[in-house]
């Protein structure tokens, strides 16, 4: 350990420490909310300026290469930490009134962020793991924070209970595969697996090291036939930990996939691809169907949240599918980092739209809330139909182009990957159902007679306004648009460079 | 394909363990149908009573959960004793900073009134 790799690290020592800033200011000062938001709200600022300083440095590898800090792990940092930032925003208006403390759940929040962190720049199986754990653990917590609420302890048991599970089947793969090749660096891994014929068949330890692994992924990401603890766990969790865990763990997972997968166990991707292509499709189409039939907003999202994972599913598709070297491999990659962002953005919008709504306690997530939106609060309302239409991939949205992206490299790839291209635009087609269903809802009933004002707080619209501004600007801005392409672009070469070259 | 057989043998041994214990427990266990203290688990101990499904209180598991924190802790500082001599300074100050965010969980643990026992 020296100073420079201090340095390089210094954004997620940052982050942990100013978990602790709050555990501390809450042990002097208690019950004042408006001081560990104001100081997460800041520090995450501080943060994500400290990412961007670090990452204009070059790209080197610390502590005896177990951890990097090159582009892409700065454009996942950054990413995580404005995830953190508008969940920390769009919070208090949904705890307050429920008598729910602000410090415990930004100190949580940080410390999961902080595992994201971990694993965005991980170069080794054991601190992949250790950053897995962290990141996961604190979800726990923050699903049955609402802990007078039934549905929140349901919710919150089942996700630890299935999240617990997938963690030791993952472990237990990582173990096989280190068995495998002698090594936890990836590096080494990604050497060892070279060497092997690949014209033959792998040997089963490997191949076994393989399934656990992507079993144990597929619950992260929540892909089909692994997702069964998504909807209760979204559903019963309070809505901006909803919002939070629709994207930050996911995000998270697919970082480590980016690590894993596309790095370690790139030399023996023709064994992984033709399952990732298969859980692709159904994940899309099944998570579109059931989404069809839920009256729960939180629910049809959380369907629809598991029809996104299979869409950015297709981007790593279309690298895997594509030969070596070619330009797909990277447009596939370059394609799941693009949709990421503009996922996490609209995403987080909608359902902050929904804790607003539930800003009285005692309203639900039902469809219904929606009636007559258009006439009680029309912001509320066109906002929740740009992030609708976003969803639903609708240009000039940033959920345009991120399908665009994806499937444009699904198609580039060809061979059967091209078939998941027309599965996605035919999802997307199905999905503009359900989502405008709720525009339907907003805009042509009538309100309920019981119905209140809806009252908002200014962190909420500054939260709302972050994640409005970036699902049209990413779509509309053409300087947006490209910034994000060419960061996605540089992070995703440093994977390919490095798997070219050994 | 003999690393196939590998693994089929290890299922097979693990599975085969499950039913061997069991069996093995079953046969060696003294079933005497007359005599009711030879069948309790202290045979010479005093009468249990009660039941075995008897609820905890919520309490002890956050004792448990803290008691694990600082057993973890003393682990650590037994090896990092070993080698005080080579670390010195440096060591002193990251020893400062582990013990310092666990006193920190536990001084939370304590102001939000977790070790007040109710």
């Amino acid at each position: 350990m020296t100073e420079t790799d201090l340095v390089a690290i210094s954004p997620l020592i940052f982050v942990i420490a100013l978990a602790m800033l709050i555990i501390v200011a809450d042990i002097i000062w208690p019950d004042r909310d408006d001081i560990s938001t104001g100081l997460t709200v800041a520090g995450l600022l501080v943060g994500a300026g400290l990412t961007v300083l670090v990452a204009q440095s070059e790209a080197r590898e610390i502590f005896a290469g177990a951890y990097v800090v090159d582009p892409l792990t700065s454009f996942l940092d950054v990413l995580f930490l404005a995830i953190a930032l508008v969940t920390v925003l769009v919070a208090p208006d949904y705890l307050r009134p429920r008598g729910l403390p602000m410090a415990e759940f930004t100190a949580t929040l940080l410390f999961a962020i902080s595992g994201a962190m971990l694993i965005s720049g991980s170069r080794d199986l054991l601190v992949l793991f250790l950053g897995l754990e962290l990141l996961v653990l604190p979800g726990y917590m923050l699903a049955g924070y609402a802990k007078r609420d039934g549905y929140s302890t349901e919710g919150a048991i089942k996700y630890f209970l299935l999240g617990s599970f997938s963690s030791a089947i993952f472990l237990f793969g990582l173990a096989l595969t280190w068995g495998f090749t002698g090594t936890t660096r990836i590096r080494e891994v990604a050497a060892s697996l070279a060497q092997l014929d690949t014209a033959s068949a792998l040997a089963p330890a490997l191949l076994m090291g393989l399934a656990l692994l992507t079993t144990g992924v597929a619950f992260k990401i929540a892909a089909v036939p692994f997702h069964y603890w998504t909807p209760d766990a979204y559903q019963g969790s309070p809505t901006p930990v909803t919002g939070y865990l629709s994207v930050g763990p996911k995000v998270a997972a697919f970082a480590l996939i980016l690590r894993l997968f596309v790095e370690a166990l790139a030399p023996i991707k023709a064994d992984w691809t033709p399952v990732v292509i298969v859980l692709a499709a159904i994940t899309m189409t099944l998570g579109n169907l059931v989404a069809l039939t839920q009256d729960n907003v939180k629910r049809m999202l959380a369907y629809s949240s598991i029809a996104h994972t299979g869409y950015i599913m297709v981007g790593l598709a279309a690298y895997a599918g594509a030969p070596v070297g070619s330009e797909a491999e990277r447009a596939g990659l370059e394609g799941l980092l693009f949709y990421s962002v503009a996922y996490a953005f609209m995403n987080l919008g909608a359902f902050a739209i929904v804790s607003a709504l539930q800003h009285r306690r005692g309203v639900t997530s039902q469809i219904e809330t929606f009636a007559g939106l258009g006439r009680r609060a029309p912001w509320a309302a066109i906002l929740m139909t740009l992030f609708l239409l976003s969803l639903t991939g609708i240009p000039p949205t940033a959920g345009f182009f991120a399908k665009a992206y994806v499937v444009l490299a699904a198609v580039q790839a060809g061979g059967w990957v091209s078939v998941l291209a027309v599965i996605a635009v035919l999802n997307a087609a199905a999905a503009a159902f359900y989502y405008l269903r709720v525009v339907v809802f907003m805009f042509m009933r009538d309100p309920p007679e019981t119905a209140r004002p809806v009252l908002t707080g200014t962190m909420m619209r500054a939260g709302l306004a972050i994640t409005a501004v970036m699902t049209i600007f990413i779509g509309l801005v053409p300087p947006v648009t490209s910034g994000v392409i060419e960061f996605a672009r540089v992070a995703a070469e440093v994977l390919l460079v490095r798997t070219a070259g050994g | 394909m003999t690393g196939l057989w590998y693994i089929l043998g290890f299922a097979f041994a693990g599975i085969s363990f499950v039913f061997l214990t069991i069996g093995v427990s079953w046969l060696l266990s003294h079933r005497h149908k007359g005599d009711r203290h030879k069948g309790l688990p202290y045979e010479s101990g005093i009468d249990t009573y009660g039941d075995t499904w008897g609820r905890f209180g919520l309490s002890f598991y956050i004792y448990a959960l803290l008691f694990v924190a600082f057993d973890i802790e003393v682990i650590f500082i037994y090896l990092w004793a070993l080698v005080f001599r080579d670390v010195l300074v440096g060591g002193l100050v990251s020893m400062a900073i582990f013990v310092g965010i666990l006193l920190l969980g536990l001084g939370y643990a304590w102001r939000k009134g977790v070790l007040t026992w109710r």
